[in-house]
């Protein structure tokens, strides 16, 4: 036959029979459209935002940090009294925190640390601060509530160790008495990098641009901050390249010596952290917050692994 | 965090520095604050809870000029002799002790002063004055009374007068019970069976402190003189306030005339500027700071910040603008050198801090379990700890256990947190029931459980969670999957024995024990478990108590 129909043997799937026997040799494969669309593949994978909490804690250890976790149930003591901030003051109001009827009742530390803490309210105590100047009250440190901040777990951590040279860090959840919103949840997490030894403001700033240099941020710029219980503190801003914008993204600052030193801490300690969900949202381009919660799935195992 | 919304032309005035609008807002943030809005007209200021002399254009225009190198240094104001007093009762003692008060006069008001004069006194209410509680701060028109005043209590129907914004007299009982701010403030002064009050010489009252002005001293646009009273229960506080509302209006060229309280056993006169006066150590301020300044350079960074300052060999003499109020410590001032030396001027050095980096050990034990489950092809999700009885235990089935539970919820949703993985792995599965099956996910997390013995009476247990659903989820895959999960733990000796488990079908829920402990559980779930979730196909779980494997060293 020389024209019309050229019968071939074309195959498609290659199978183990053509193998064996060798009649492979004999066929021809069909060519394919290799622009043809296949099905998508949803792979299983680690959770984005466990993705970011990944590489921050790869960051911290590359740094020489320690991992420490610590109660998510804590007592006001070690969540706001340990860290200086006053009975009175608005952010242990009700409409920030979530203050819990079972346990209702925590156990204060040793009478030392608690008498050193009090006298740093009433008077300055040992620190020879002016204080917050008024009665303190042992039946609030006590009151229970889910920690507002990693700084608890922290000041925890300092309180145990006291003596220098401490590098510590924590990513973990905190929570806020808030509603769920595109951009608001109740729990979310914080991470929190300290230092202790002979070190400076300097070397704060030193070890930000450190840090934040292997997140991939390596324009930053600093302003003053504020936060009850550091002085000096500070602002991180930085420059993201996919926006063409700064944007904040953490705080640090030097824990006050009405912080340290009634816990007997003498050095310096230097204290930054910063929220995760925003970070991950910034680096996904995601708009609300409860993309990591309240889980699509296959949105979820849409996103990408390498950010 | 306070945002101040100043008139942009008028702060452009006060500053009274020629700079380009783009350069302003580059270089603003620098003193510690953020630029909210700017609509042309109105700027939106975020300042710092710790910075009430911040809280009024007048108090940021005289920062900025210090801050620009325009008007460094501390600035100084006049005032003038006292002529009036007020005396103050012994009767206020224990109820609202304390009084500050002035006289201004040369007052020249617009719409913008005014609207300024009631943010800032809002403001300071807020900052200062724990909502009223601390400070309270009520300015009047002088010209309708006259001293010498009297700062005293009185019986709650003791006597009458017109609170501002209504028409007839009323008893300080009735306000509280009637006014809008009587009833929002009454509960700081309820609990006594007298009122504070404030009278002039003629018996007028001027303010039922912390409550309300009179509306016979009601401040208008024609008002060209003030009676300035503030009163609290801390007298710092007071004073601080006094200071950073008439050092505002001076700043407005308005004249400040002192007052002389008179107490049972002492006097004070108010208000006074007198600087707190600190010596500081230059060579420790370097140190915090890692800096290496000149005793003249340190110098001129705090007066950018307005402090007077004086150099003497080591010795900083450090003179605090009676306007500033949050100077608590030492370390308050290197903050402020470094802001006057400048965040961006810093040169950042790494310390030398030799640590090593280490893995808390249940994060170790977490990333292997991770690693397995992805194998198996589950994908992970997270959920959130916060949950509700309904979630948690009816829809599973069980009754109410032992649980942390939330003294004040704001929505019926989070109540509790929760003391195990299933029922939110369950939620996720609800969540998805329309995407296409199947669904495979896990869960590595923290669940509370009440434990007596600990401090703060919770033990936090690390977990991990997984639930499949499709078609033919049954026993046998679970089973599987268990055993390899075991097998990849290098965990042995370990026995599955029958477990009865209300969220699961009787019969078809196993325990995996070890030495006696219960360390984990699987299988089919409940019928009924499945449909309270709103779920049309089988669901097969897991759950795992990791923190066992670190205590019993298994």
């Amino acid at each position: 036959m020389e024209k019309g129909i050229e019968i071939t043997d074309e195959v498609s799937q290659l199978t183990h029979e053509h193998l064996k026997t060798g009649s492979y040799k004999d066929k021809k494969f069909r060519q394919y459209d290799v622009d043809t669309i296949v099905p998508e593949l949803l792979n299983a994978k680690m959770h984005p935002l466990r993705n970011i909490i990944e590489e921050i804690r790869d960051i911290f250890l590359q740094m020489g940090f320690q991992e420490i976790q610590g109660p998510m149930a804590e007592s006001s003591f070690w969540n706001f009294d340990a860290l200086f901030v006053p009975q009175d003051h608005p952010a242990r109001e009700m409409q920030d925190t979530f203050y819990l009827e079972r346990p209702g009742v925590a156990r204060l530390p040793d009478n030392e640390t608690v008498d050193a803490v009090k006298s740093a309210h009433e008077d300055g105590g040992v620190s020879k601060s002016v204080g917050w100047r008024y009665k303190w009250n042992s039946d609030m440190a006590r009151t229970t509530l889910l920690r507002t901040h990693t700084t608890a777990t922290t000041i925890r951590a300092l309180a145990e160790r006291k003596k220098a040279p401490i590098k510590v860090f924590s990513v973990d959840r905190v929570f806020r008495n808030e509603r769920i919103t595109y951009k608001h949840i109740p729990e979310f997490h914080q991470c929190e990098g300290i230092v202790v030894g002979q070190v400076n403001f300097n070397n704060l700033l030193g070890i930000l641009k450190e840090f934040y240099a292997k997140m991939g941020f390596e324009k930053v710029r600093f302003r003053p901050g504020f936060f009850p219980y550091t002085e000096p503190s500070l602002e991180v801003e930085v420059f993201f390249e996919e926006k063409g914008k700064w944007l904040e993204l953490g705080g640090a600052g030097i824990f006050r010596p009405e912080v340290t030193e009634p816990l007997g801490i003498t050095e310096p300690v230097l204290a930054w952290g910063l929220g995760l969900e925003r970070l991950a949202m910034l680096r996904l381009n995601l708009n609300d917050i409860r993309v990591f919660y309240l889980s699509d799935i296959d949105e979820l195992r849409r996103l990408p692994v390498r950010l | 965090m306070p945002v101040i919304s100043i008139n942009y032309k008028d702060f452009r005035e006060l500053l009274d520095i020629e700079m380009s609008q783009e350069e302003l807002f580059e270089r603003m943030p620098m003193i510690g604050c953020d630029i909210e809005d700017f609509n042309g007209e109105n700027l939106d200021i975020e300042f710092f809870p710790n910075r009430p002399d911040l809280y009024s254009v007048e108090g940021i225009a005289r920062a900025f000029r210090a801050f620009f190198g325009k008007e460094t240094g501390l600035k100084g104001y006049d005032l003038d002799d006292a002529i009036t007093h007020m005396t103050v009762d012994k009767s206020v003692q224990g109820v609202r002790d304390f009084v500050v008060a002035c006289e201004v006069s040369g007052v020249e008001l617009t719409d913008d002063i005014i609207q300024s004069l009631m943010a800032l006194q809002e403001d300071l209410h807020w900052a200062l004055g724990r909502d009223r509680k601390k400070v309270a701060i009520g300015v009047h028109d002088s010209s309708k009374v006259k001293g010498p005043y009297r700062y005293t209590t009185v019986k709650p129907d003791e006597i009458e007068f017109v609170p501002l914004d209504y028409m007839v007299p009323m008893t300080p009982g009735e306000i509280l019970k009637e006014h809008p701010k009587g009833i929002g403030y009454a509960h700081i002064i309820d609990k006594f069976d007298r009122y504070p009050i404030i009278f002039d010489s003629k018996d007028n009252v001027l303010s039922l402190p912390p409550i309300i002005n009179g509306e016979l001293t009601r401040v208008t646009g024609d008002t060209t003189q003030f009676f300035v009273d503030i009163t609290g229960t801390d007298e710092f506080l007071i004073n601080s306030a006094l200071n950073i509302l008439t050092t505002s209006f001076a700043e407005r060229g308005f004249k400040i005339r002192k007052v002389k309280i008179k107490y049972e056993d002492r006097e004070v006169v108010t208000p006074d500027y007198k600087p707190m006066e600190k010596e500081m150590s230059i060579s420790y301020i370097n140190k915090k700071l890692g800096l290496h300044l000149q005793g003249n350079e340190m110098a001129g960074s705090l007066a950018r910040m307005g402090y007077g300052v004086e150099v003497n060999g080591d010795v900083l003499k450090i003179k605090v603008p009676a306007y500033r109020s949050d100077i608590l410590h030492h370390m308050d001032f290197v903050e402020d050198v470094a802001i006057g030396f400048g965040y961006d001027n810093f040169s950042p050095e790494l310390p030398q801090v030799l640590t090593t980096g280490k893995k808390h050990p249940l994060e170790i034990l977490g990333e292997k379990v991770r690693q397995i489950f992805l194998g198996c092809g589950i994908t992970e999700v997270m959920t959130l700890m916060l949950t509700n009885e309904r979630d948690a235990f009816s829809k599973m089935g069980l009754d109410e256990s032992d649980c942390v539970k939330i003294k004040n919820p704001i929505t019926e949703d989070h109540t509790i947190l929760r003391n195990s993985m299933l029922p939110n792995l369950m939620g996720v599965l609800r969540i998805n029931k329309h995407r296409e099956l199947p669904h495979r996910i896990f869960e590595v997390g923290d669940v509370l459980q009440l434990d007596d013995g600990s401090e703060v009476g919770v033990k936090k247990v690390r977990k991990v969670g997984a639930a499949i659903t499709h078609t033919k989820a049954n026993f046998s895959e679970i089973k599987t999957i268990a055993i390899a999960f075991l097998r990849d733990m290098a965990i042995d000796g370990y026995k599955i024995e029958r477990l009865d488990n209300p969220s699961f079908i009787g019969g078809r829920c196993a325990g995996i024990s070890l030495g006696g402990d219960v360390l984990g559980f699987f299988g089919e779930l409940n019928p009924e478990t499945v449909v309270n979730f709103e779920l049309e196909y089988p669901v097969i779980g897991f759950e795992f108590d990791l923190g066992k494997i670190i205590e019993k060293n298994i």
